[in-house]
């Protein structure tokens, strides 16, 4: 067991990992939710356990959340502010043919 | 013939009711949550497997009975599972080695049943076979990471292989009822405790683990006939408390 002194106010806990389902051939991977785990191996069996016990999917990914790079919330004014109020950067002109499901 | 094969169906389900509550006692008290949700599911599995072949039994005896009459008016004595199945979750690596042994044992047994002519259930034998391929391999993993994880989980193996080693007899010999299910074509089952003990001496050896050899203590095959260790009435005491309690309750 590795020792993360971040959760769980000190007790040695398995590391954290984020799954990515996809639902069905076609579509993209989603972020569904985290597990811990020893290691990917364990990872992947707990994601199937946890998330595709309904059969949610048909694939499955595992990613150790300290390998994912994310934004600050502290920032974020700054950083997502410029795309505010820029509604010519929405293409609200066209109508969509209605095949199109997932867009 | 229908006698026969109904003891040896029985034989099946108990030692899988037995099973689904010993997963069930665990949830709650797993290492870690997510060990938590994958034995429950584990543990469902064992209980519908008990369930269809309950269902099934109690078709054959008449509209008076149902599954529920098979898992909760019954005694001790007229249960027939395996002893191992019924052994106490001591601690993670006994819960994890009886696993292994009994997902090992299912793994075999249920594609020569599918093979065999038993007239029954013969959907349900591909199915399990598929699901104990699942639990086989979640069970066998974590003997691995306990056999060769620590010291300390090396050592707490080694123990739980020296309470659960003696039930070996059950699994690897074929007792009168299962040779007459054999010759009669019934059930395939010629050469499955040799091939369990096969593969049970290598997984566990290549896991850093080394089974007691063969003058340690063994218990006879009993839990077959009906005859249990202490355990199995703590499990009916509490499986079947309602039924004992308000007699024909229905929710």
């Amino acid at each position: 067991m590795r020792f993360n002194p971040d959760i769980r106010n000190e007790v040695p806990c398995w590391p954290i990992f984020e799954v990515f389902i996809r639902p069905k051939a076609g579509l993209e991977h989603r972020h569904v939710g985290s597990l811990h785990a020893a290691d990917a191996e364990m990872a992947m069996e707990h994601a199937r356990d946890l998330y595709t016990r309904r059969l949610e999917g048909v694939s499955i990914w595992v990613v150790p959340s300290k390998s994912i790079i994310a934004s600050d919330p502290s920032d974020a004014d700054p950083f997502f502010e410029p795309a505010k109020n820029k509604a010519y950067r929405h293409p609200t002109f066209y109508p969509l043919p209605d095949e199109i499901k997932n867009l | 013939m229908s006698a026969l094969a109904d003891e040896f169906l029985l034989r099946i389900a108990d030692t899988n009711l037995v099973t689904a509550q010993r997963l069930g006692e665990i949830i709650g008290h797993a290492p870690e949550i997510e060990q938590d949700i994958s034995l429950a599911n584990l543990g469902l599995d064992h209980l519908e497997r008990a369930r269809t072949v309950y269902q099934h039994l109690a078709q054959l005896k008449g509209a008076a009975y149902s599954e529920d009459y098979f898992a909760y008016q019954r005694q001790a004595s007229e249960f027939r599972n395996l002893s191992l199945a019924e052994q106490p979750n001591s601690d993670y690596a006994h819960l994890i080695l009886r696993q292994y042994l009994l997902d090992a044992w299912h793994l075999m047994l249920f594609p020569r049943l599918s093979d065999s002519s038993l007239p029954v259930l013969a959907q349900h034998w591909r199915a399990w076979h598929q699901e104990a391929r699942y639990h086989h391999r979640y069970s066998a993993a974590w003997t691995q990471r306990l056999g060769d994880g620590t010291e300390e989980s090396n050592t707490r193996m080694h123990a739980a292989l020296a309470v659960l080693w003696p039930f070996r007899l059950e699994l690897i010999e074929a007792d009168e009822l299962e040779l007459r299910m054999e010759s009669m074509g019934l059930a395939r089952i010629d050469g499955l405790g040799q091939e369990w003990l096969q593969e049970a001496c290598a997984h566990l050896s290549t896991c850093g683990l080394e089974p007691p050899d063969d003058t340690c203590e063994t218990m006879a095959p009993i839990g077959k006939r009906g005859e249990h260790t202490r355990f199995l009435d703590g499990i009916l005491d509490e499986l079947q408390y309602m039924q004992r309690t308000y007699p024909n309750l229905s929710w």
